[in-house]
């Protein structure tokens, strides 16, 4: 619906955030307002009366667009932007596709040994239940991407940051789990300095099997975020132009 | 030499993977390079993100370079714990060889945080710096050089780079008329619209003046420094700094009506792209070649506004197709309302295969749901009147003319206006009603508008490039402004209807359709413009005074396929011409250049 369409221009003319936040900010506003409209119609209001009252509440001041676009700008979504902005393109989504491709293939052939997780350390089972989540958060926004076909929604991004918290959280847990094992390394050295050399290679064997397990893991929760993000971040760009483009 | 391909060898799975984003950051760094100093106008935004992309790829492969150097440490880890026995130096080589995917990954991406960094320096400032000392030493012709400072405020554009858009003020004082501005939107670095600007004023070094959107723009002028510094004054008592810096036009090559063309314009036969759209010379359809130069030369000189692509074909040939401010032949062009006269089509395509009973069907049959909750005077409503613009529902004026949207909601809201005049007779040009279509299409064939547009439409005349993503919602095309198509394909389907439904001795419409639809059921505009079933009509002058019927689809800034049977002539336009009131001033090229081109060959008066 497209009734509130000029006061979404005006104000987006005087929005001072660069794209993709100032297109995100106006879908909000827009689904906000068509919601109000809504229910004010839903109470009984005439339409004229439900528009009227609608651009009274959403009073798009100056100062109410520099506090939508603080909550919209942060240094963290500016820097989710700038990576999401390399898998825009057709080139660059294949290459992503081949890179996650070549990752899955090139790391599967090692997670498939039972013997890299007698390896590894034991905090690779705790990457476990993350990636599980991954999937799951991804399946879900995977799902909602499916039902909107390639129409946008109100709450589509929703919580796809958190499989980039996940992955960052693998990469943490990876870290932990080395300086463990290094610990332990040091101990038996402490107990044995004559079999120094061997609990130091012992170490390194236990970090490159634990690293591969880390790595692959907080690699795919990447791919999927990026791929998701890109999904979701056409359908914002269309929405946003169908909504600032206008039709004669 | 072979040292290289010898570690990539050796560095496992993903040494080739390495050696491709190798490539891709040596490619986006010579290509920001060649953006950066070159002539073609680009988007600040689109340089910074290239210039950041070189940096994510080089992270990529050290990302990518130390899983490599994981697992070829743990392999080679487990060899050595596995062997019986060990040679030291072999044990060495193999260690530093679990080395060889980090080293190429980090190389990658040195390499990238170095051009990165530099490309990053040579922006802004720094960069014009730069490249005016290179300008000076002469390294290179093409770089931007040393921009003096304008002598005036009518020498240049004045730059608003607001990110996807970039707004240029084009002031000029030559017509005696004062100060007049021109508003140049370029959008993805390609220009949009050209819009005048209103009540300019300079006195001394204050300016003022008012926006398309009427908002007021009040500011300093510093000619010395290259800027107007001021503020958008909005109607609502708020302001917004926007400050413009002064720019050569030749910073945007794509003002030009023809980029880095030089000499006067010269006719050439179109290429033929193996679309099915036959070409021809004009002699071939008689058509003198002076009036095709005429008539370009006369857009080329602005007559007619803000044109993006201009095609004329005669006896179902394309004899002239020519693109301005460096469109071209695969872009996809908005067809705004001419996507009103593709829906009707449709509706034609979906009664011609039985899913639609006829033109009398009552709208309300096709949405059952909401019979209960329609307003007032729907049961006597038809297709027909739907398509003559005639429901005679009471929207009020503004939302006659401003509102748009399509699905269910959309649908609900149409249905609950009450019929307010005669139906069938009082012409109302609501765009809105038109989406109505988008749901009785669905309902009528199971399908949503674009599928069925692609199996009934599209497909059959070869259409595959287009776009009606436009304002989707729910999976329904908005039927009354959204449809992009190449300006070849918008030929196309002047061919098909003026051939009475035909494309390449293939009937996709029947004649009896196109002919109800080009018919004039009712007065339209106060042009004396007819209305058909979403198609418009019109009398204009022919060469030798008599008039001159003519069909056209017909979408706001010189969207057009003007179809005049009487001499076998298709004219497609686009353009730009939104707000500067050269709507239709293509017409008047058509009628003093064209037409008297044209030799007597056989067309009819309806097609």
């Amino acid at each position: 619906m497209t009734r509130f369409n000029q006061t979404l221009r005006d104000a987006q003319a005087r929005l001072t955030v660069p794209e993709p936040a100032r297109s995100r900010i106006m879908l909000e506003l827009r689904a906000d307002m068509e919601d109000l409209y809504q229910e004010y119609v839903g109470r009984g209001m005439q339409e004229d009366e439900a528009e009227t009252a609608v651009a009274e509440t959403f009073d798009l001041t100056d100062d109410v667009l520099r506090d939508l676009v603080q909550v919209h700008d942060t240094p963290l979504e500016r820097s989710l932007e700038s990576l999401s902005l390399h898998v825009q393109s057709p080139w660059s989504r294949l290459l992503m596709t081949g890179l996650a491709l070549s990752v899955i293939v090139g790391s599967g052939t090692f997670l498939i040994r039972p013997e890299v997780y007698r390896v590894a350390s034991p905090v690779v089972w705790a990457m476990l239940p993350l990636l599980v989540a991954g999937v799951w958060i991804a399946g879900g926004h995977a799902f909602r991407l499916f039902k909107a076909g390639r129409s946008w929604s109100p709450g589509l991004r929703t919580g796809l940051s958190r499989l980039l918290g996940l992955a960052v959280t693998v990469l943490v847990i990876a870290a932990g789990g080395l300086w463990i094992e290094l610990y332990l390394s040091a101990l038996r050295i402490r107990e044995m300095p004559r079999e120094t050399m061997i609990h130091f290679i012992g170490w390194l064997y236990t970090s490159s099997a634990t690293l591969v397990v880390f790595l692959s893991g907080a690699l795919i929760l990447a791919f999927l975020w990026f791929f998701l993000e890109a999904r979701t971040r056409k359908l914002e760009r269309l929405a946003s132009s169908e909504l600032l483009g206008g039709v004669s | 030499m072979s040292l290289l391909p010898d570690i990539v060898r050796q560095s496992g799975p993903f040494g080739p993977i390495l050696v491709v984003l190798g490539l891709v950051v040596l490619f986006l760094t010579l290509k920001v390079v060649v953006l950066a100093t070159g002539t073609r106008a680009f988007s600040v935004e689109d340089l910074r993100a290239q210039t950041n992309g070189i940096l994510f790829w080089g992270t990529a492969s050290a990302v990518l370079g130390f899983l490599g150097q994981c697992q070829s440490a743990y392999l080679a880890l487990t060899a050595i714990l596995s062997a019986t026995e060990l040679d030291p130096s072999i044990v060495a080589q193999g260690f530093v060889m679990t080395f060889f995917p980090s080293l190429i990954g980090l190389g990658i991406f040195v390499f990238s945080g170095v051009a990165w960094f530099s490309l990053r320096l040579l922006r802004g400032r720094v960069r014009a710096r730069a490249l005016c000392l290179l300008s000076i030493l002469a390294v290179s012709p093409s770089f931007g050089g040393c921009q003096p400072a304008p002598e005036s405020i009518t020498e240049g554009v004045w730059a608003l780079d607001t990110g996807p858009n970039v707004f240029l003020w084009e002031f000029d004082d030559s017509e005696g008329e004062g100060l007049t501005c021109v508003v140049h939107d370029l959008l993805g670095g390609l220009l949009y619209t050209d819009t005048p600007c209103q009540q300019v004023t300079l006195e001394g070094d204050q300016i003022s003046l008012v926006m398309p959107n009427r908002v007021r723009y009040e500011g300093t002028l510093d000619l010395a420094g290259g800027s107007i510094r001021g503020s958008l004054l909005y109607t609502d008592g708020s302001s917004l700094e926007a400050p413009f810096e002064w720019a050569s036009r030749d910073d945007y090559p794509t003002l030009a009506m023809r980029p880095g063309a030089s000499g006067p314009y010269a006719y050439a036969v179109p290429a033929d792209r193996g679309d099915g759209l036959e070409v021809a010379s004009p002699e071939e359809v008689g058509i003198d070649p002076d009036a095709l130069e005429a008539a370009v030369n006369a857009v080329l000189q602005g007559e007619a506004g803000m044109l993006k692509s201009m095609l004329v074909l005669r006896e179902g040939k394309l004899v002239l197709e020519e693109y301005f401010h460096e469109y071209g032949p695969d872009d996809l062009f908005p067809l705004r309302s001419c996507t009103k006269s593709i829906s009707s089509l449709l509706t034609g395509l979906a009664i011609q295969e039985g899913h639609i009973p006829g033109i009398e069907t009552p709208l309300l049959d096709f949405f059952p749901a909401d019979r209960e909750s329609a307003g007032n005077g729907w049961d006597g409503l038809t297709l027909e009147n739907l398509l003559t613009m005639s429901l005679a529902l009471d929207w009020s004026p503004a939302d006659a003319e401003n509102l748009h949207g399509t699905g269910p909601d959309a649908f609900r809201q149409i249905l609950a206006r009450d019929v307010a005049g005669r139906p069938g007779e009082d012409w109302q040009y609501v765009s809105m009603n038109v989406n109505l279509l988008a749901g009785i299409l669905h309902a009528a064939t199971g399908e949503y508008p674009e599928a069925f547009a692609e199996r009934a439409l599209f497909g059959p005349m070869g259409i595959t490039d287009w776009d009606w993503d436009g304002m989707k919602t729910e999976g329904f095309a908005l039927m009354d402004g959204s449809l992009r198509l190449r300006a070849r394909d918008m030929a196309k389907i002047g061919i098909m209807v003026m051939s009475g439904g035909v494309w390449l001795d293939r009937p996709v419409i029947s004649e009896e359709w196109i002919r109800h639809s080009l018919q004039p059921h009712l007065p339209a505009g106060e042009g004396g413009e007819t209305y058909g079933y979403l198609w418009w009509g019109m009398t204009i002058p022919g060469p030798a005074g008599a008039p001159v019927q003519v069909s056209f689809a017909n979408g706001w800034g010189s969207q057009f396929i003007i179809m005049i049977p009487r001499y076998d002539l298709i004219l497609v336009t686009t353009g730009g011409n939104d707000q500067n009131g050269k709507h239709l001033a293509i017409g008047q090229v058509l009628v003093r250049d064209l037409l008297p081109g044209l030799s007597e060959r056989g067309g009819t008066e309806s097609s």
